[in-house]
């Protein structure tokens, strides 16, 4: 029932809130450098400091051991019940409008950034409530997730891809496994994350510029494809960008405050956030490494600093984000490597290369050959707007540090991995930026603001067009999500669309009646999370290979593979023709075919 | 000489705030395009004409 999945999601987020605002008010720290600037910071750095506490319990009880249905919800009654009293004393303020009250002909740029948020931010919702289609979370991220929730630890998934990548978002959807299903897993990695780093992007701006720069400025970072496209998923991109928003909104308390006013405490929380960040993706390491350039600026800027001041900089924030070495420690226990490093993916390089890369992300996505033109656009108003920076007088000052940390942030991006989603927290900061620009103008050349608001609406329009028709059209999420089909009508109705993944009688027969220890062989990828069973999907191995098939079986059974699953589309679009695996003669000499559907076929290993 | 120097910084000003906002005009112009050849022919799938 979705309302029992939105509840459960609902419950866990507003006991993090409440239990954060405990710790938040056990710390001393004020957010905000005004009243009303400190209500949204408070509540993003409350709510996060929360689910930082899940993340690290949820940690703690995966590699002792104990993953439990009855624990987790002992979790979420202490949190639940702690909670409660960091929410009794409460009281909410409403905002007040401004002496002329609110008028549309006057404020319609604001209006249309407010029902813009909320259309996406349903919108995802409503896509966040089915059973993701999207192939990472299927062949990797829910799959990890569901198996430490399964097998009641933090255990090596090895045939997921991302097995020994950092795993601190898989603890947020393990826990909504373990407490429900999928379905709440993905409203606590993808939705509610979302709605979190939507909500520190609007802090950050509301802290240090103005409460429409702040409002544009996450309207233009919600609306990109990218974060939509990761909406539709149970990756862990949204929660990474949640967390390493809130180490920079704490960083930024520290970096702007006069110097007799800097407090040490901000770093140490912006460590804390850091270390949950890393833990969800490592490029976080890119954040710590300009945060450190920001904090040495100012401390030389200072001039007569001591070895304490520096001491109290760096020692804070180094030590809370240790935490997500562990992660590290990890992969390198289990294989040589220290987690993902990038180094296979295609990237652009030069200067003519970095500026391809920054258009082609602007424009419809900068990874066509490999991530579909759909999939990780940013927009066009960043690229448009921010040049604005170079002639407009008496910009705010904090606009152009935002500038230049973003700036730095991007020149190490193009160096490491070329993708939208690595940079969410910078551009966050990046469309704060633009949102300031456009109502500086809005508020100096009223026909110049205006007419950039109405292309930054319509492009917003466009965009939820685009991606409202992929998922509601094209694809159906709606019909699952509101229930009005079951999972296996949801997967009849959709995979067609989806030639990649496992069809839906090919799904239906490997979950129900192959033996709940059968493990599958596949010779190319094959994103098997609904499959319920373990899916080596490398096995492309071919004659030039393994000459012998005798070997090559004696190989397959040494991993305990009883089944094979071969789709012949994948194999043809990867080009494992000559796979064994993919051979008629080999399938008739080992193999005993179970069932075949729309080129997909199940066999059982003789 | 002041007054000229103000209203130099003054043209500059307008001159630069022009440059930006065509820049702005195109680079939203391009994304408008690729968009509309993106989505064109689902629009004509949809309206039957295709």
């Amino acid at each position: 029932m979705f309302f029992v999945d939105l509840l459960v999601a609902g419950l866990v987020a507003a006991s993090a809130w409440g239990l954060g605002r405990v710790l938040l008010r056990a710390t001393g720290l004020r957010p905000g450098s005004t009243p009303s600037g400190s209500t949204s910071g408070r509540f993003v750095l409350s709510i996060g400091l929360g689910f930082g506490v899940l993340v690290y319990l949820q940690m703690a009880l995966g590699f002792a051991g104990a993953f439990d249905r009855s624990v987790a919800w002992g979790v979420l009654g202490g949190m639940a019940a702690i909670g409660f009293f960091g929410v009794y004393y409460w009281r909410p303020a409403l905002p007040k409008l401004g002496p002329g009250g609110l008028s549309v002909a006057r404020h319609w740029p604001y209006i249309g950034a407010g029902i813009a948020i909320v259309v996406y931010a349903l919108g995802y919702l409503v896509v966040a409530l089915a059973p993701t289609l999207e192939g990472d979370s299927l062949a990797g991220y829910l799959v990890t997730a569901r198996d430490y929730a399964r097998e009641g630890a933090i255990v090596p998934v090895e045939y997921a891809y991302n097995s020994v990548f950092p795993a601190n978002g898989q603890m947020l959807s393990s826990f909504g496994y373990l407490l429900r299903g999928q379905v709440v897993a993905q409203l606590l990695v993808a939705w509610v994350m979302g709605v979190l780093a939507a909500a520190v992007v609007y802090a950050i701006g509301r802290a240090w510029l103005s409460r429409r720069a702040a409002l544009v400025g996450v309207m233009i970072w919600y609306a990109t494809t990218s974060v939509a496209f990761l909406a539709a998923s149970g990756k862990i991109d949204l929660a990474w960008a949640a967390f390493d928003l809130l180490s920079l909104l704490a960083f930024s308390h520290w970096y702007f405050s006069n110097r007799g006013a800097r407090d040490w405490r901000w770093l140490a929380l912006a460590g804390l956030f850091l270390g949950l960040a890393g833990g969800v993706k490592q490029a976080s390491i890119f954040t710590a490494g300009v945060m450190a350039i920001g904090i040495a600026y100012r401390l030389i800027s200072d001039r007569d600093t001591s070895f304490k001041d520096w001491a109290l900089a760096y020692g804070p924030l180094a030590l809370l984000a240790v935490p997500a070495v562990i992660w590290v420690a990890r992969a390198l226990a289990l294989t040589d490597s220290p987690g993902f490093t990038g180094a296979n993916l295609n990237n652009d390089s030069g200067a003519g290369g970095f500026f391809k890369a920054i258009w082609d992300m602007s424009m419809l996505g900068n990874a066509g050959d490999t991530e579909g033109p759909n999939g990780k656009s940013i927009g066009p108003t960043m690229l448009a707007v921010i040049p604005l920076a170079l002639v407009v007088k008496g910009l705010d000052r904090r606009v152009l540090h935002f500038l230049v940390f973003a700036g730095l942030m991007v020149i190490v991006w193009f160096f490491a991995v070329q993708r939208a989603r690595h940079l969410l927290p910078t551009l966050g900061l990046l469309a704060l930026a633009a949102g300031y620009l456009v109502a500086l103008m809005i508020e100096r050349r009223p026909l110049v603001g205006r007419a950039l608001m109405m292309l930054l609406l319509a492009a917003v329009a466009i965009n939820f067009a685009t991606w409202g028709w992929v998922n509601f059209v094209s694809l159906d999420h709606a019909g699952r999500a509101f229930n009005l089909r079951t999972d296996d009508e949801h997967f009849q109705r959709n995979m067609p669309e989806l030639p990649w993944y496992p069809n839906a009688a090919i799904t239906a027969f490997v979950r129900d009646r192959t033996p709940a220890e059968a493990v599958l062989a596949a010779p190319s990828g094959s994103n098997g999370l609904y499959l319920e069973r373990t899916l080596y999907q490398d096995r492309f191995q071919s004659e030039d290979d393994l000459s012998n098939p005798e070997d090559f079986v004696t190989w397959l059974k040494a991993d305990g593979v009883t089944h094979v699953y071969v789709n012949e589309f994948v194999v043809g679009q990867r080009g494992h023709g000559q796979a064994w695996l993919a051979r008629p003669d080999f399938q008739a000499q080992y193999l005993t075919e179970l069932v075949c559907d729309a080129g997909q076929c199940v066999y059982e290993l003789k | 000489m002041k007054r000229l120097k103000q209203l130099a910084e003054n043209r500059a000003g307008m001159v630069g705030l022009a440059l930006a906002s065509v820049w702005a005009l195109v680079i939203f112009g391009f994304y408008f395009a690729f968009k509309v050849r993106e989505i064109w022919p689902k629009i004509v799938e949809v309206l039957g004409g295709g």
